[in-house]
């Protein structure tokens, strides 16, 4: 049977800590559960537990708004959440903490029992792959905000400014929305090294998130980037070991300093540098094909623009077309330019169009990160798809693809160009802006409903329990 | 000590009209203030709402927990709110049964603060709650509550 110790505690003190003690006691006993809860309330502590019975406990649950002193668990399984959650979710949140990975404490000190040790070592290679998904998670609902904020800005400035975002507010609404997609890598990594190991792995996953998105290996590289800086500091605690005397300098100074210098060092040249050379040898190997026939190119292009949501690969497509309106004459537009815009609003429009057919294949967070994407979606802003791609790559990831491999061959088909290098939507209203804008709205109209309809039919259902994953992630 | 002094049939009152939380928070303050348990329904209920501002007082099941430890409180009491209409609470939850809890700040002695926590215990139980919420008269709730004290 297992065995759970808790502590509730809320702010006043006078209803909810007694009502989560309530709930977790009653959803235990019809689980099998053994718990024992000590509440932390107006009253003062009550049922408090013993040091054999949290020595005996395979985790400690904390379900609490307040800070609670945690000195007696160093060296346990701990999982902490809201007070709130445990009294609307107590079957989860227990289901959570008996499967929760994190060990309390930077170290055992010496004196404890050799059982705490034990429970260290045992509890430390359990990592499973729900622990992966909960990182994950963590870090994308760290970075929705500012996709959401940032891309909004992004088109606002072009709503005030016109296509080349002009004047001073327009100006200004691009810097805010740029500074938020500049910050988004990091917070998406800092986040996931955050939840995998603690604030000690926040800086190394902060830095190598901006790494990530300077060196322009996009979201792929900021994932990479938050698993290593919190698996470096995971084992860097585990590994380093200081005199007593000296013990207080880690968490401040040794391993944030050597786990940022780890990080940093192979965002930049392991991962840094070939992810700029795949961008150099794609952008060429994409001059290389302009033989090829229209459709073609605009299912590759199509597919780049999709593939990483404006990484590397994306970013190669974009500048080839981008470097096509530079030989245009006054009056032409360009096809190519055109396919790799079409195909870049289609996968956050299908995203979120995806949220509203199949509802219970997306949380309940993703369900609100829907209603905006399609926002970001008429205004070219592909970054708007990276959460549901960040949550489930192999899923979400081949749908945008082909929906975007389609809009781009369409695009080539339906003889549609535009002159512009970004815009979105908005400039669909600018004469002359876009050939064909009938069809060229048909192709991404097409492509998002064929993105919809791939995610609504590859991603899986989701139990209650991940339905409501980041909601408990975010409490 | 039971409940019976924390709650008496005229701080329940049923099928009430409130449209947000304020209104059902406003409803409770009053139902206090005509019982001589509330020195300044204004401190009290700007203490409920900065309670509520921290998170919100859903639990879940269609009811909320509104409270506030306030210098504003003259006795520990109870109120009770059947809501009409579903409520929108803080946090999105849809509320229609509201037990507001209000505490002095320094109460003398903890047995008022043990019957709340008490009553908050019960709250997460079905049979409870179904109970309070298809009573029929004010005088049925402020029994079920007054069953508390007894019970423990």
């Amino acid at each position: 049977m297992s065995k759970v110790v808790a502590i509730t505690s809320c702010s006043t003190g006078i209803a909810h800590t007694y009502m989560a003690a309530e709930a977790l006691m009653q959803a235990a006993s019809e689980r099998g559960i053994e718990l024992r809860v000590e509440t932390q309330g107006s009253i003062g502590v009550e049922d408090a537990l013993t040091p054999s019975e949290i020595a005996a406990a395979d985790v400690v649950l904390i379900s609490a708004n307040t800070t609670v002193n945690k000195d007696r668990f160093i060296g346990k399984r701990i999982y902490e959440t809201s007070v709130d959650d445990g009294i609307k979710r107590p079957a989860e949140v227990l289901e959570r903490a008996l499967a929760s990975s994190i060990v309390h404490g930077e170290s055992v000190p010496s004196g404890k029992t050799a059982e705490d040790r034990a429970t260290v070592t045992t509890t430390t290679t359990s990592k499973s792959i729900g622990g992966v998904y909960r990182h994950l998670m963590t870090g994308v609902s760290y970075m929705i905000p500012l996709i959401v904020a940032g891309g909004i800005c992004i088109a606002l400035s072009f709503a005030v400014g016109g296509i080349n975002a002009e004047g001073e507010f327009a100006q200004a609404f691009g810097t805010i929305g740029s500074s938020g997609f500049a910050l988004m890598f990091a917070v998406l990594s800092g986040y996931i090294a955050y939840s995998i190991a603690d604030r000690a792995a926040l800086a190394a996953g902060l830095i190598g998130g901006y790494i990530a998105s300077t060196t322009s290996s996009g979201f792929l590289g900021a994932l990479a980037s938050g698993f290593l800086a919190g698996y470096v500091v995971h084992y860097l605690k585990k590994w380093i070991r200081l005199p007593a005397k000296l013990s207080g300098l880690m968490p401040v100074l040794v391993i944030p300093l050597l786990s940022s210098v780890i990080v940093g060092f192979l965002m930049i040249f392991a991962l840094g540098r070939p992810f700029t050379a795949l961008n150099e040898a794609l952008t060429g190997w994409l001059t290389s094909l302009s033989g090829v026939s229209g459709a073609l190119l605009g299912v590759i292009v199509g597919a780049m623009l999709a593939i990483d949501m404006g990484g590397p690969i994306g970013k190669a497509a974009y500048f080839f077309a981008v470097a096509s309106l530079t030989n245009l004459a006054s009056g032409e537009t360009s096809a190519v330019m055109a396919a790799v815009m079409a195909a870049g609003m289609t996968p956050p429009i299908g995203l979120s169009i995806a949220t509203r057919i199949a509802k219970r294949k997306f949380t309940a967070e993703e369900r609100e990160t829907g209603d905006t994407a399609w926002v970001l979606g008429i205004s070219f802003i592909t970054e708007g798809a990276i959460p549901f791609a960040a949550a489930d790559p192999l899923r979400v990831l081949p749908a945008t693809c082909i929906g975007s491999s389609i809009t781009g061959a369409l695009v080539m088909l339906f003889n549609c160009g535009i002159a512009v290098p970004h815009g979105g939507a908005f400039v669909f209203f600018i004469p002359g802006a876009v050939s064909n804008l009938g069809l060229y709205i048909l192709a991404i109209v097409i492509g998002s409903i064929v993105t919809a309809l791939l995610v609504s039919l590859f991603k899986k259902t989701k139990t209650p329990t991940e339905a409501n994953a980041t909601q408990l992630v975010n409490s | 000590m039971t409940i019976a002094s924390l709650n008496t049939p005229d701080l329940v009152a049923l099928d009430i009209s409130a449209k947000t939380p304020e209104d059902a928070i406003r409803i409770a303050a009053d139902l206090l203030m005509s019982a001589g348990r509330l020195a300044d329904p204004e401190v009290y209920v700007r203490e409920v709402l900065k309670r509520e501002s921290e998170t919100s007082t859903s639990v879940g099941f269609g009811f909320a927990t509104p409270h506030a430890r306030s210098n504003a409180v003259l006795q520990p009491s109870v109120v009770v709110l059947r809501s009409a209409e579903v409520i929108r609470w803080h946090g999105g939850d849809l509320v229609d049964m509201i037990v507001q809890l209000a505490m002095p700040d320094s109460p003398d002695g903890k047995e008022h603060l043990r019957v709340l926590a008490n009553l908050a215990r019960r709250l997460i139980h079905q049979e409870f709650r179904e109970q309070l919420r298809s009573a029929t008269s004010t005088r049925e709730v402020s029994n079920l509550l007054n069953g508390i004290g007894a019970l423990q």
